[in-house]
């Protein structure tokens, strides 16, 4: 339901987050959007943009580590995957947002969906 | 003269077939009774002819004045004249029975006249009042909240009562007897034959004989296995009553998938 | 009106403070007034707190990283000239044609309308700059007694610098028939209400009292906010109902505590609609034996609201009795928070505590946490708690739908049910009215979600 990699083109409005080079592979940036917390993955040059809150409860699930696609909340082990936004384990059983990442003369951006 | 016509109707929930294949008429001022054993899906056709959104039609018809039924959603059903006595009706916490019905009533007005500024308070009062009498209800029934904490006699003459409101052209009344004692019964029963006459087509669905013997029924219909497999007048239920279901299972089942 | 989103990048997650502060400085403070030294002790407190963060616990589920707390300026004396005055139907007395007393507070300044009877009483309500000056050793009893500065930084921030209040002291033994009301009213943008309610309802006394807060639409920001301080006597009683209908811009904050002596009985009606987030702290303290309280809330959240509320019961003596039940509707993507504490303090043998708060989601993209607590150190007590956070089932709407009533208008009749034991709890009509006027009104507002 917050898969927004999904939505068409015109749904979302594309954000300049930060040249490619700030965010090589393996790395992370965090990124706060009108108060939106979000997290970006450079994972062997492919994006993933997901929100950074764990659905269970709030927990930094930025800060936590990944295994394949998935991300794990550090507070206590729930996991998402990058691509999608949805919950693969409990404790959280909600999904969270994944937000469509593409790269433009250089620059990485994020697309949020229009209100 | 409105009728309701059923044509090879086909339903299935959650993908299992329980209807194959009903037909059945009922013209208003008729009062038809549907007897069946526990699973030959007397409630699925009481649902289903309401528009309970969990029950899927594969196949068939319904038509009731002029109208494709099956086409409609269950509140247009209900301003069309048709009215279905839940077995099991519904609590609605925090809404009073009078609350209830003059929404109800006034979602009738306005889909008639969108201006319509609803019942005033003054009538539908009085209309109340003697809707409940007909049934020897209290009148401080009137701000409990529907069906929350009823008995189960309570709830079946709150069905009634909302029937003899709502003034329907068709009323299916899907096992009005059980839970009930013969008072209640009684009551119940006394209420529906109060509103019954030319302007109403009655459907009674029930397992037991004992109803009827308040409700007098001018058809009997035996369903099975999701069909209506046998018609006639009132002697077929009394029939039913001396020698139970037996003798139309082996008459029936016998190459029918039960 | 298209706003350029504002966007932050790190590197590191960063811990959800607030990329902006308050510009607030020690020279607002008031240069007299009876609440003088009370307000420089606040303000130092005010000084020595950070920005709640949400590695807080009580702020772990409300995050104010979007405050634009720089923005906000305090109201001066004219300031509501050019402003949206108070709508009629705000003022609309509660029984029928009369009710004992109404104040309406307004940016920079304040109206009060009291019957003469109740003063000859001894019953004091008025505005809380008129009571600094007209009884300043009542005020001084009253202000920081029960919610203190140390309690949080909007706490401090509103018990230094608040410009507006309310003050109402009902003497001993008094009975006050007539219901009193106050409505604060908060229009303009870019500033800050910060307000201050004291309610001492003295030994044997009884009164019922409605407090409200409220603004317009605006299109910018500005925040409220309050201290409640309540203090119910011994064998007294007070019905205190408390409703906000903030616009959607504003950004409240309040700390209310309402203390019960011996035997004193507490009837607490809360009820939220409004605001863009809300973060309350309400407590009841039954301090004296034999005390009871009950706290009755009701709130529906839509759009983008996020409404965060913590109760909390703590019973400190023997034989006191507590009974809460918060109601919440979500649509849209709103988001609620229900935290709420039952405590029971070592030797308050013989209480009875209840909790219960039940959502209701009526948008995928809503979500409400409730979240019940118990801590009991005595060890003969009754306590329990209840929470459930569930949609809008089928065969209720199925069933309304089966009498000819549209979806709809059904899924409304349900969600009035729902509100509708809370509602009949608040004593007047008129404000009945407008709170379920909202509710339909948020039922009916279209969110393609």
């Amino acid at each position: 339901m917050f898969n927004y990699t999904i939505y068409a083109e015109e749904k979302v409005a594309y954000v300049q987050i930060a040249p490619v080079d700030a965010i090589p592979s393996g790395e992370r940036l965090f990124v706060e959007i009108d108060g939106q917390s979000i997290v970006i993955f450079n994972l062997a040059g492919e994006y993933f943009a997901i929100g950074d809150l764990c659905t269970h409860d709030d927990g930094p699930l930025g800060d936590g580590e990944l295994e394949g696609y998935e991300a794990i909340c550090p507070r206590h082990g729930a996991r998402f995957d990058l691509r999608s936004g949805a919950v693969l384990s409990l404790p959280a059983t909600r999904d969270i947002p994944a937000y469509p990442v593409r790269v433009r003369e250089g620059v990485v951006e994020i697309g949020i969906p229009n209100k | 003269m409105s009728q309701l016509l059923v044509k090879n109707l086909h339903v299935s929930i959650d993908g299992k077939e329980i209807l194959k294949g009903l037909d059945l008429t009922v013209n208003q001022g008729e009062i038809h009774a549907i007897m069946g054993p526990n699973g030959t899906g007397k409630s699925t056709l009481a649902y289903t002819l309401m528009g309970h959104p969990s029950y899927e039609v594969t196949a068939g018809e319904v038509w009731f004045k002029d109208q494709n039924v099956l086409e409609l959603e269950a509140d247009e059903r209900s301003r069309l004249g048709l009215f279905l006595a839940f077995q099991y009706p519904v609590a609605i916490p925090g809404v009073t029975v009078a609350n209830f019905l003059r929404t109800a009533l006034n979602a009738r007005r306005r889909a008639e006249n969108p201006e319509d500024k609803g019942v005033p308070i003054p009538e539908f009062r009085k209309l109340l009042l003697e809707k409940m009498s007909l049934l020897q209800m209290e009148s401080a029934f009137a701000g409990r909240y529907l069906n929350e904490g009823f008995s189960g006699g309570e709830k079946k003459r709150a069905e009634i009562l909302q029937m003899a409101t709502l003034r329907p052209e068709i009323a299916i009344l899907d096992e009005t007897d059980s839970g009930l004692d013969i008072d209640a019964l009684r009551i119940v029963s006394e209420g529906v034959n109060a509103l019954s006459g030319p302007e109403l087509g009655v459907l009674v669905i029930t397992h037991y004989q004992r109803l009827l013997n308040y409700i007098k029924p001018d058809f009997v219909h035996i369903m099975l296995s999701g069909r209506i497999v046998e018609s006639g007048g009132p002697e077929l239920a009394l029939q039913l009553e001396e020698r139970g279901y037996d003798w139309v299972r082996e008459k029936y089942e016998n190459g029918v998938a039960a | 009106m298209e706003e350029k989103p504002r966007i932050v990048v790190t590197r590191t997650r960063r811990p959800g403070a607030a990329t902006r502060d308050f510009v607030f400085t020690a020279d607002m403070l008031p240069s007299d007034g009876a609440l003088k030294d009370y307000r420089l002790q606040a303000w130092k407190t005010y000084a020595s707190l950070a920005m709640p963060t949400t590695r807080e616990e009580a702020w772990r589920r409300t995050d104010l990283r979007g405050l634009p707390a720089d923005s906000f300026r305090l109201p001066t004396p004219e300031a509501l000239q050019g402003l949206a005055p108070i709508p009629a139907d705000l003022l609309k007395p509660l029984i029928s044609d009369q009710h004992g007393g109404q104040i309406v507070l307004t940016p920079g300044g304040a109206s009060v309308e009291v019957d003469a009877a109740l003063n000859r009483n001894g019953v004091i309500f008025t505005d809380l700059k008129t009571a600094e000056r007209d009884h300043p050793e009542l005020v001084r009893k009253m202000a920081g007694q029960i919610v203190r500065p140390e309690e949080g930084r909007f706490a401090a921030l509103a018990g230094a610098l608040s410009q507006n209040g309310v003050v109402l002291y009902v003497p001993r033994g008094v009975i006050v028939e007539q219901p009193l009301h106050s409505v604060l009213w908060g229009p303009g943008t870019g500033l800050a209400h910060l307000s201050h309610v004291l309610v001492w309802v003295d030994d044997g006394a009884s009164l019922t009292y409605v407090h409200e807060t409220a603004s317009p639409q605006q299109d910018a920001a500005s925040m409220h906010a309050g201290n409640l301080e309540i203090r119910v006597g011994d064998g007294a009683a007070l019905k205190f109902v408390e409703l906000q209908s903030w616009g959607r811009k504003i950004w409240n904050f309040t700390h209310a505590r309402a203390q019960v002596g011996r035997d004193g009985n507490l009837d607490w009606i809360y009820g939220a609609v409004g605001s863009h987030l809300t973060k309350t702290f309400a407590e009841m303290d039954l301090d004296g034996e034999g005390a009871s309280g009950r706290m009755s809330g009701f709130f529906f959240a839509d759009g983008t609201q996020h409404l965060d509320l913590d109760t909390q019961q703590n019973h400190q003596a023997e034989h006191t009795t507590s009974d809460l039940l918060f109601k919440g509707a979500l649509k849209g993507s709103s988001r609620t928070v229900w935290q709420g504490m039952i405590y029971v303090a070592p030797g308050a043998q013989k209480t009875d505590g209840y909790q219960a708060n039940r959502n209701l989601i009526l948008d995928r993209n809503a979500r409400a946490d409730s979240i019940p607590g118990l801590e009991i150190l005595a060890d003969d007590v009754r306590c329990s708690h209840g929470a459930t956070v569930g949609t809008l089932e089928e065969e209720p709407l199925f069933y309304l739908q089966s009498r000819g009533i549209p979806e709809k208008e059904a899924a409304r009749l349900v969600v009035e049910g729902f509100f509708d034991p809370i509602m009949q709890r608040i004593p007047f009509e008129g404000v009945r009215e407008r709170f379920q006027q909202a509710i339909l009104d948020k039922m009916a507002a279209d969110e393609n979600q």
